[in-house]
């Protein structure tokens, strides 16, 4: 059922073919798939007004599909195809210009709206030499840049009067957007927090940013020495200010490098792993064996943009077998959704491939899992001074908690603290601890910890050499 | 790959960069060997290792001039390249046809697959490694 505001999508399923085709499926971050589509279907080296208004027609179709649920609701499990028949250009792999990925990081969350409509306008285009349409003209909209015209009329040109550019779309199951005006030297808000906090969470895994050693949303040099690096990493412009691009695209790294954590965080050890066949699997079934089969797909989702992210919960319904449909898919098995032997042994080969192989401090997740028992008032064990411990950390860089003293019992100042981190965090104020808060503190915790190790050469304050 | 092109004057140079790391942008790989060659004739233009951050240096690469690009024409206003990447524990990843443009900075994400235990590998395998080919734009295909 289509929501009624469209909203961006956090990552699209495009299918590599026809839709009919046994095609595989590729999952990526909507940005991404913005910047391949525009580097694909247009040339990087037109006026820019042109390549803009070309972006927007193709977020807008590619959002009219989602938003119609066109293909899923004729019961595909993707959003849209790599066919230029009746899609558009997406190039697995392919290279992504500079310019074009900064635009990208600009407008993805921005699409053309017919006035007195909601949807994102299905936008037709055309090269405009060899077809013609009823929409823009690719090569026309070169032509009308070069006589001046803005992106908004020349899209006009083409679909009429009538319509709307909607920026600064909601992004689906998120209230954050891109700070306005840009952050730089001298802003001090939350959002300077929130991107301090990313950054250094980054440079665990990017050790040439610096890192920010008080991350308390005071935009400071250091701040934007990291800024600075994180945009020559990634090839946007290195002005060491955050605008839309950089907030995005420092949110599109971040949210990678979490998504590790989390895969790993759920998991067990590599002594605990099992290889033994835990036989056949097909949809309906449910229990500890379905589970652990949708615990290594998820894991495998984050190497494998070819098998799609899965939750883990014991039941293997449609989503299940759709995921095991593309993993067979990627690994050049026969694609009927059951798990018999075979694609066990390629699932658990692919596993044990990456767990051997990636340094082994991407594998350890490092925050204490949930003890299993709501802490409350009254509440007197070692979880509760481990709760009391990362309480006092991040009240380091939150100053609505107070620090409390780490006694192992729960008692009216630690209930305080715990409110006080639940507001800030946006959970139900209950006071009490449950699996949710937990995880979201070790979450912060974390961040924040991390952040603070310093890797060789990340003295804070100094801005380091370009390597 | 349409042969009947007239050959696009270089005029002009365009840029690359190749970033290289596993899963997606969340680790990125040092030390991986990445060779850069012309795609027609395979000669090695480059051979870069990727630092830190899984980047290699910025590159410089023949293309025609950006004015041939500016309206439709016979010849095709971008040079080609093939990238290879190579890791120990890896598989092999292989670009093939990627376009550079006159002024224009490119960025070739290599995102790799550790390889799987007992030697089974993934999909697209060729000398066990992953291969993208390169497409013509929509914009210059006939």
């Amino acid at each position: 059922m289509a929501t009624l505001i469209p909203t961006i999508p956090e990552t699209i399923t495009v299918h590599l073919g026809r839709p009919e085709e046994n095609a595989r499926n590729v999952t990526l971050p909507f940005l991404d798939y913005v910047a391949n589509v525009a580097s694909s279907e247009i040339y990087p080296t037109w006026p820019e007004n042109a390549i803009r208004a070309n972006m927007y027609a193709q977020v807008s179709f590619a959002l009219n599909r989602i938003y119609t649920e066109f293909y899923r609701s004729r019961g595909y499990d993707f959003d849209i195809t790599s066919s230029t028949s009746i899609d558009q250009a997406f190039v697995e792999g392919r290279d992504i210009f500079e310019n074009i990925r900064e635009l990208a990081g600009q407008l993805f969350d921005s699409y053309i709206r017919r006035q007195g409509a909601v949807e994102p306008l299905f936008a037709v285009y055309c090269d405009g030499r060899r077809v013609s349409c009823n929409g823009l003209s690719q090569w026309g909209s070169v032509e009308l840049a070069e006589q001046g015209l803005t992106p908004y009329e020349i899209l006009t040109y083409y679909y009429g009067d009538n319509i709307d550019i909607v920026s600064d779309a909601p992004i689906a199951n998120t209230t954050e957007s891109a700070p306005t005006p840009p952050l730089r030297v001298g802003s001090a808000n939350d959002q300077v927090r929130t991107a301090q906090i990313r950054l250094n969470r980054i440079s665990q895994n990017y050790p040439s940013i610096p890192k920010i050693a008080l991350t308390d949303g005071v935009f400071t040099t250091d701040t934007e020495a990291a800024v600075r690096r994180f945009q020559e990493i990634f090839g946007l412009t290195p002005d060491g200010v955050i605008g839309r691009a950089t907030w995005y695209y420092i949110r599109r790294i971040y949210n990678g490098v979490k998504r590790l954590n989390e895969v790993n965080a759920e998991g067990v050890t590599l002594e605990e792993v099992t290889q033994q066949y835990p036989g056949v699997l097909r949809e309906g079934d449910s229990g500890n064996a379905v589970a652990n089969l949708q615990y290594y797909i998820n894991y495998l989702s984050a190497f494998y943009d070819t098998v799609p992210p899965l939750a883990v919960d014991g039941s293997f319904g449609s989503a299940t077998r759709a995921a095991v449909i593309d993993l067979q898919n990627t690994f050049g098995l026969p694609a009927d959704g059951i798990v018999g032997p075979l694609t066990w042994e390629a699932l658990y080969d692919a596993y044990l491939g990456i767990v051997a192989t990636i340094p082994p401090q991407y594998t350890e997740g490092n925050v204490i899992p949930f003890p299993g028992r709501i802490l409350r008032l009254g509440s007197d064990s070692d979880d509760v001074r481990v709760l009391q411990e990362y309480l006092n950390y991040v009240a380091r860089s939150f100053p609505t908690i107070t620090p409390v003293s780490v006694t192992g019992y729960f008692g009216p100042r630690t209930r305080e603290a715990v409110i006080a981190f639940q507001e800030l965090a946006g959970l139900p104020v209950t006071g009490q601890v449950s699996a949710i808060t937990w995880e979201a503190l070790g979450d912060l915790y974390s961040d924040l910890y991390n952040g603070q190790i310093l890797g060789e050469g990340q003295y804070p304050g100094f801005e380091t050499g370009v390597s | 790959m349409n042969e009947n092109i007239l050959p696009a004057a270089a005029g002009g140079t365009g840029f690359l960069v190749v970033q290289v790391g596993t899963a997606g942008n969340a680790i990125p790989l040092s030390g991986a060997a990445v060779t850069i060659r012309e795609s027609n004739s395979g000669t090695v233009l480059y051979e870069l290792r990727s630092d830190r951050d899984g980047r290699t240096e910025r590159v410089e690469l023949p293309a025609p001039a950006r004015a041939l690009s500016m309206s439709p024409s016979e010849a095709r206003p971008y040079a080609v390249y093939n990238i290879e990447v190579r890791l120990s524990g890896y598989e092999k990843a292989d670009y093939q046809n990627v376009p550079i443009f006159d002024g224009i900075t490119a960025i070739q994400q290599a995102d790799l697959r550790p390889i799987p235990a007992n030697g089974t590998s993934g999909d697209l395998t060729l000398n066990g490694g992953r291969r993208f080919e390169g497409e013509e734009p929509q914009l210059w295909r006939e």
